[in-house]
């Protein structure tokens, strides 16, 4: 997509004029004075975010946009559709829990921008920008990020911005607002040891070894105290020695800051919301055992925490080889654990302030790819595309958009990148016309102002 | 208009419209008898710049405009702008037939209500130059009359005191001196006159006074920026203390350029540092990494006077040295297997293999230069072309700002889309640099990702406005007069000796590298207006590069200078402390950079390293012992390395790189060590030899901070280990003290 390439030079500058107030200012003022309070509700719908990322691209007709009456080289096995709790909503087979719940969420099936390239589609769907402009944009969860920094509305308890276990792939989830707004990795607290979930058969007994090996956290209290004592004897000759080196310059009484915080965090308040062994066993059971699922309860706990924006990265979407077998494996996992989250979070009436979004860069081909090397896969698509949307001020039980018999056209109410994420800031109470920091120095805004000249239809109005 | 921004805009605006007020109008005539007959007014000499702050961005520059009136952003656009004034809304904005009646008249002055403000009031000669301008009909400009080219400032100072050497726009003054600055332009007629121009001051030690004079108020280095009608002139005035009894102007080594500067601006230097000090410091400057514990223990034991001098040479020609230099060309060229470069992993391992040879083998900077400029052929046998091919879009814009950025370290960022704010670049120029590469074309083959450059002659770049072909011409005027491949044109003025860009971004840039702040900064701004903070010291290491464009000659320089080899300090005068880093009077600790972090650790701790490409094919498999310095590809990375501010290699700018430190960073430390000692064998071996404590500690000392512990230092971790605290307790302890973490 050459977005800026086809605009021609004056027309830009109409569009993009403001976005270069910058110039006059730059170099006499720093960066920070623009990150103004403006453009930020201090009282959003979506206070937070829980994005799963369903990396590589999940096949829109094989889970939210099922076509059972497709011919048989689309639809592959899947030759029937499953009823859900609302009426005339279908879903693929294997996502009965989901099936239960769908007053709960909603159902984009016209998600739309024609890239098939993982890495530029995947920046698309996650900055609402398309690839090849000045900027390397940052991420949805960035900009709400830095926004309410802004306003400082973010907890200092739990990072606001983390990602199970670790950052997506194939593009920087901070982009030009810097290592500041990258996600905090959940693996550089949560071992994936922890993250394991074993449902004890009946009458079984963990070995105390084995148990030891498993969960690092699954210490006796003794156990813990006496680590927790060795943690502190060791902190405090640190703080001995470290000081021995003079207190040399402004960086280090900043170090010194962030030391503090990050060491309450390991053994403190944070630490208790990254420790999913402290939910009960029937809590982790309803999410279900793959590592994966206990990352939906992780982004839970976080949420509940004080985190803002939450990715669950879930990289095992591309399936151009054995696709059926894969999705016979991975449909009921995520089913389980999007179902258990859904409900979890409704349960404990936080459906309504959290944000669940769940979907990929892009589909895949509607025609199954049986020819070698594939043998049964699907390639990239990025035509139409299917997302769940749930809580946070997202209505439940309805469906935007359709698409054709085979899932390969849109047929009504496209859905852009800029659309889908111009509703997420809306809700999330950002200002899509509000500024972002430029590196530079020039002003740039969170919906660049060359998107005024893409198709659009518009934010989702209907399911707010 | 919102928020802060506006505030912040209309601020400058303010200070901006003051400036305008205070300002006599135009070209005012000092000398000479008044003329009976003024030459006619006219919008291109006398108009503009009256109306330049006008066309700011939270003015009628912006992008909606203001009031329904739109002109071109900071005056790009000239007759844009004047047509704009004369025809717009039918014509009310200039009423020749009633000038006081005009729009402009009654809005600049006041009558009617202005967002802007009042500019100037009904009868002043601002106000009649206007009137006059539209009562005569408002014309353009005039035929036959010179147009100012170029502002020019003279200095002239009220005391007659010896001054170091000085240059054209730059100035020495003592404290408490006061100074006058005359502005006059040369007109294209060959006349030098005097006119009045905006002025804006940056630093603390100089003040404006009232009718062009300035006040040198205390010890220190403050840049006075001008301007008029879009012409620029800078002057930096350094102020010396009272004190001072002799300039001594530097010249001739880094150290004598560095000192004199510190002595003019009446700075206090910090001392040297210590051996180990500056064993840990080089080795990090020069390879990214630490010296090996038995390296560090036979430096620190000898007693060889030139010690550090021969610790630099062998440094300089080690395989490490070539590593970490590929490395940071290699984010200069923004080598990458994915988006926004899309390199794609072959071009990526012939690009930096490329790379690693020309780094390696000591390629002279300037044939460097143009092979990467002036290649053909397929991305992957000929690995220069690659150059071209790293740009997010494939364009001839895209290609001259690369070449700019890289080579010229010149910034085209801003004027690709309008006006440079503070030069007088404006997007003509960005087109001109671009029609140097307009005949860059890229061609598929048969081989997944291969791409091959190829020229096609017959294209020419149009501008999109005027339909017409584009010339080519570097930002400060140079054309070509004839040419084959404009690219090599392009080529050859910029490695010529003559050349004012190439060696002084090159040694601007490596300067950057080493002190993490350019001679000119940002390192990669360079631009007229964005004078050196040490003028003699940038111009003295671009002599040296000059030489034989020895990119090993300047870090030799540099590693061997007094100036390198200070001691990290705290302020030695509060009020002065940043000064005393920008002059080099003292040092200020820096945090290792990402990959120079990771491959410490494991190589000190002999941890595996782990890496992952974000390219699932194909499939890509590193070492063990793979250092992350010798990573070729920014797609290519883990988490730690993201962490501490890796760039993505998405732009070639120096601020790709952060070596900013966050709380996550902190605590990934602190869990690495926790989570990761226990593994290490080389923790392990250590925990069960049969010596004493002492002599473990020590061992721990020379491995993580390349020194060995104090005494007191010995008894408290003795007395630690006594206790129950084992060997990776030690370590643990040391690998998270600032120390290890930072670069002293």
């Amino acid at each position: 997509m050459k977005i800026s390439a086809d605009i021609n030079r004056r027309e830009f500058l109409k569009v993009g004029g403001m976005s270069f107030a910058c110039a006059a200012l730059s170099g006499i003022f720093s960066n920070r004075l623009f990150g103004s309070e403006v453009g930020v509700s201090k009282d959003p719908k979506a206070k937070a975010i829980i994005q799963v990322w369903l990396g590589g691209g999940p096949c829109q007709m094989d889970t939210f946009d099922p076509k059972p009456d497709a011919p048989a080289s689309f639809r592959g096995p899947y030759d029937k559709a499953i009823p859900t709790n609302v009426d005339g909503i279908l879903l693929n087979p294997n996502l009965e829990n989901l099936a239960k719940c769908a007053d709960k969420y909603s159902l984009l099936r016209s998600m739309t921008h024609g890239v098939n390239g993982h890495e530029t589609a995947t920046y698309l769907v996650q900055t609402g920008v398309p690839a090849g402009g000045e900027l390397v944009y940052p991420s949805v969860g960035a900009v709400v990020c830095y926004k309410r920094a802004t306003a400082k509305m973010l907890s200092d308890k739990v990072p606001p911005f983390v990602s199970a276990m670790d950052p997506i792939g194939r593009f920087d989830a901070e982009g030009f607002l810097g290592g500041a707004y990258r996600p905090f990795s959940a693996s550089s607290i949560v071992s994936r040891k922890d993250m394991k979930y074993v449902p004890k058969a009946a009458g079984e007994e963990e070995s105390p070894r084995k148990g030891k090996k498993k969960t690092f956290s699954k210490l006796s209290e003794r156990e813990e105290e006496f680590a927790l004592m060795k943690e502190n004897r060791r902190r405090e000759l640190l703080k001995e020695i470290d000081s021995a080196s003079v207190e040399i310059d402004p960086v280090f009484s900043e170090f010194n800051d962030d030391r503090m915080q990050a060491y309450s965090m390991i053994s403190g308040e944070g630490r208790k919301a990254f420790d999913i062994t402290k939910e009960p066993d029937s809590v982790r059971e309803k999410y279900g055992s793959d590592p994966v699922a206990q990352q939906f309860l992780l982004a839970r706990r976080l949420v509940e925490g004080g985190a803002t924006y939450v990715i669950i990265n879930w990289p095992r979407w591309d399936t151009h080889k054995k696709h059926f077998e894969t999705m016979s494996e991975i449909l009921p996992i995520l089913d389980k654990a999007l179902a258990a989250l859904i409900n979890d979070l409704s349960d404990r009436g936080m459906l309504d302030s959290t944000m669940v979004i769940c979907g990929g860069e892009f589909g895949r081909t509607p025609r199954i790819l049986y020819n070698p090397p594939w043998f049964g896969g699907r390639g990239h698509f990025g035509t139409a595309f299917s997302w769940l949307v749930a809580g946070g001020g997202f209505k439940g039980g309805s469906v935007v958009g359709q698409t054709d018999s085979t899932s390969s056209k849109i047929l009504s109410r496209p859905i852009w990148p800029w659309d889908f994420n111009g509703s997420v800031y809306k809700l999330a109470g950002i200002d899509s016309g509000g500024n972002l920091p430029h590196p530079l120095g020039c002003v740039s805004k969170v919906i660049p102002p060359e998107i005024l000249a893409m198709p659009s239809g518009g934010i989702l109005k209907e399911i707010m | 208009m919102q928020g802060g921004i506006c505030s912040v805009a209309s601020a400058v605006l303010s200070v901006l419209a003051c400036s305008v007020l205070v300002c006599a109008s135009g070209e005012a005539s000092s000398s000479g008898p008044k003329k009976s007959s003024q030459p006619p007014a006219d919008f291109f000499n006398d108009v503009f710049p009256l109306l330049e702050t006008c066309s700011s961005a939270s003015c009628h520059g912006g992008a909606a405009g203001a009031g329904d009136l739109k002109l071109s952003l900071f005056g790009g656009d000239k007759y844009g702008d004047f047509s704009v004034l004369k025809y717009y809304s039918s014509g009310r904005l200039l009423k020749p037939w009633d000038p006081d009646d005009s729009l402009l008249l009654k809005k600049t002055s006041g009558k009617l209500s202005h967002g802007g403000g009042v500019f100037f009031k009904g009868g002043s000669p601002k106000y009649e130059l206007l009137k006059r301008w539209i009562a005569e009909g408002a014309p353009y400009a005039t035929k036959g009359r010179a147009s100012a080219e170029k502002l020019i400032l003279e200095v002239v100072p009220e005391l007659s005191v010896e001054r170091a050497k000085e240059s054209e726009g730059f100035f020495n003054a003592r404290e408490g001196e006061s100074f006058s600055v005359k502005t006059s332009a040369k007109f294209s007629d060959g006349s030098v006159r005097r006119v009045d121009a905006n002025v804006s001051i940056e630093g603390k030690s100089v003040e404006k006074l009232k009718d062009g004079k300035f006040l040198a108020k205390s010890p220190g280095q403050s840049v006075l920026r001008f301007s008029r009608a879009r012409k620029f002139a800078t002057v930096v005035v350094d102020v010396s203390p009272n004190g001072l009894s002799e300039f001594s102007p530097g010249g001739g080594s880094i150290d004598s350029c560095v000192d004199s500067k510190i002595e003019t601006l009446g700075l206090k230097k910090a001392p040297l540092c210590s051996d180990s000090e500056f064993l840990r410091r080089v080795y990090l400057d020069a390879t990214g990494l630490l010296p090996p514990p038995e390296v560090a223990e036979k430096f620190l034991e000898s007693k060889n006077a030139d010690k550090r001098a021969r610790l630099v040479d062998k440094l300089l020609g080690s395989e490490e040295f070539s590593d970490f230099l590929a490395m940071r060309f290699g984010d200069l060229l923004r080598i990458k297997s994915e988006f926004p470069s899309n390199l794609w992993p072959n071009a990526v391992q012939a690009y930096n293999a490329w790379l690693r040879r020309a780094v390696g083998g000591g390629m002279p900077y300037n044939i460097f230069a143009r092979e990467l400029l002036d290649t053909t052929g397929t991305n992957f046998r000929s690995p220069q072309v690659n150059f071209f091919r790293a740009v997010s879009e494939k364009s001839p814009m895209n290609y001259a700002d690369a070449a700019a950025l890289v080579f010229m370290g010149a910034r085209m960022n801003c004027i690709k889309c309008h006006a440079h704010p503070f030069e007088e670049w404006t997007s003509e120029d960005a087109l001109s640099m671009a029609a140097f590469f307009a005949q860059v074309k890229f061609k598929g083959s048969k081989e997944w990702k291969e791409e091959i450059l190829y020229l096609d002659e017959s294209s020419v770049l149009k501008n999109p406005e005027t339909g017409k072909a584009v010339e080519p011409r570097t930002l400060d005027g140079f054309s070509p007069e004839s040419f084959d491949d404009p690219r090599s044109s392009f080529a050859n003025w910029l490695t010529s000796p003559e050349n004012p860009w190439f060696a002084r971004a090159a040694v601007n840039r490596i300067w950057a590298w080493v002190f993490g702040r350019g001679i000119i900064e940002p390192a990669d701004d360079i631009r007229p207006n964005n004078p050196p903070s040490n003028a003699e010291l940038l111009e003295y290491l671009e002599s040296e590069f000059k030489k034989d464009f020895d990119v090993r000659r300047i870090f030799r320089l540099i590693f061997t200078s007094e100036a390198y080899a200070r001691k990290c300090s705290p302020p030695l005068d509060e009020k002065r402390a940043d000064e005393e880093v920008k002059f080099l009077s003292r040092r200020v600790p820096s945090r290792l950079c990402a990959e120079s972090l990771y491959d410490v650790l494991n190589i000190s701790l002999g941890l595996p390293s782990d890496f992952k490409s974000i390219v699932p094919e194909p499939y890509s498999f590193w070492p063990k012992d793979f250092r992350a310095i010798n990573l070729s590809d920014g797609s290519v990375g883990n988490a730690f390395l993201s962490l501490f501010g890796k760039p993505a290699r998405n732009s070639s700018y120096l601020n790709d790189r952060s070596n900013a430190v966050t709380m996550p960073q902190v605590m990934r430390l602190a869990n690495f060590s926790s989570s990761k000692f226990s593994d290490s064998p080389v923790l392990r071996k250590l925990a069960k030899k049969k010596i004493p404590d002492r002599e473990k500690i020590k061992k721990l000392y020379l491995t993580f901070l390349s020194r060995r512990p104090s005494s007191s230092e010995l008894d408290r971790i003795e007395a630690f280990m006594k206790e129950g605290g084992s060997v990776f307790d030690v370590a643990w302890v040391l690998s998270n003290t600032k120390e290890f973490i930072f670069k002293m």
